[in-house]
């Protein structure tokens, strides 16, 4: 028997499933389906966007972290400028005696 | 545009005009003249049941949204044919897999079209292990008795291509299924 005549009857065409026509005209006035991809693309956008928010609070805490430390290295300077300034008072006043 | 394979229904430009204005009905009756050839692209392209009337819906839908645009019921026979073919290739893509319940291997054999189910079942089996190209002239071929030509201009190929996919994978149809001649 000749392969493409066999191919031909293989491939014939099937009949679409009962009430598929229906199904198809259901859907014509319901709400447009969010496919899957639109879902995956949405569900991208919000962890980007939490990431890039978690990144960007970090950055702050570490902005604010710093800042009390310098802040902090600043008073122990005045602190040790004045111990200093006072030691050389007293050790004049020591002196001078 | 090249001719298209001959219609199984008379040509009805009236109803493609009634459905585009908004009739359903209208809509209806176009969708049950062409669902078998679109349903049949899609089967023997993904050889999934459930794959194949999402994407013959899907087909469908947007075929409402487009209908201003369909010409003449040749120009819906040839838009239908496109768009079902490179909807069958965006499914494939998502590489979507799943078990084929013994219910609907069943269901499958008992299709009133198949002179022989088992040979089918094999056809169909190694339809899936050819390339997407070919499996798409091969179907368009043997499935709605297109010429090389008119199948260039549905899949937006050049006649060379399309005669290399055929050959080609009818060779390799021929070697996987035992084929001598």
């Amino acid at each position: 028997m000749n392969f493409e005549d066999d191919l031909t009857r293989a491939l014939a065409r099937k009949s679409a499933p009962n009430g598929f026509a229906d199904r198809v005209l259901s859907r014509l006035d319901a709400p447009r389906h969010r496919n899957f991809s639109m879902l995956r693309r949405i569900a991208a956008a919000i962890v980007l966007t939490a990431a890039l928010g978690g990144l960007t609070a970090h950055q702050i805490v570490e902005h604010r972290r710093n800042e009390q430390g310098e802040r902090a290295r600043r008073q122990l300077m005045t602190a040790l400028h004045i111990a200093s300034a006072k030691m050389r008072v007293a050790q004049r006043a020591v002196v001078h005696d | 545009m090249s001719a298209a394979a001959p219609l199984p229904f008379p040509t009805n430009d009236a109803n493609l005009h009634r459905a585009a204005a908004g009739d359903h009905d209208a809509f209806g009756t176009l969708i049950r003249q062409h669902q078998d050839m679109v349903f049949s692209i899609a089967w023997h392209f993904l050889h999934d049941r459930d794959r194949a009337e999402e994407v013959a819906q899907e087909v469908f839908l947007q075929l409402y949204r487009t209908l201003a645009e369909i010409e003449s019921d040749a120009h819906l026979t040839f838009w239908l044919r496109r768009v079902t073919a490179n909807r069958c290739i965006d499914e494939s893509r998502r590489g979507r897999w799943r078990i084929v319940t013994l219910d609907e291997v069943n269901d499958i054999a008992r299709d009133a079209n198949d002179s022989d189910p088992l040979l089918t079942r094999k056809v169909g089996q190694m339809l899936q292990r050819l390339p997407a190209p070919q499996r798409l002239a091969i179907t368009m071929r043997y499935q709605e008795g297109l010429e090389p030509s008119e199948i260039g201009a549905v899949l937006d190929m050049p006649l060379n291509t399309v005669k290399s996919h055929l050959r080609r994978g009818l060779a390799a149809l021929r070697e996987w299924l035992g084929v001598t001649s």
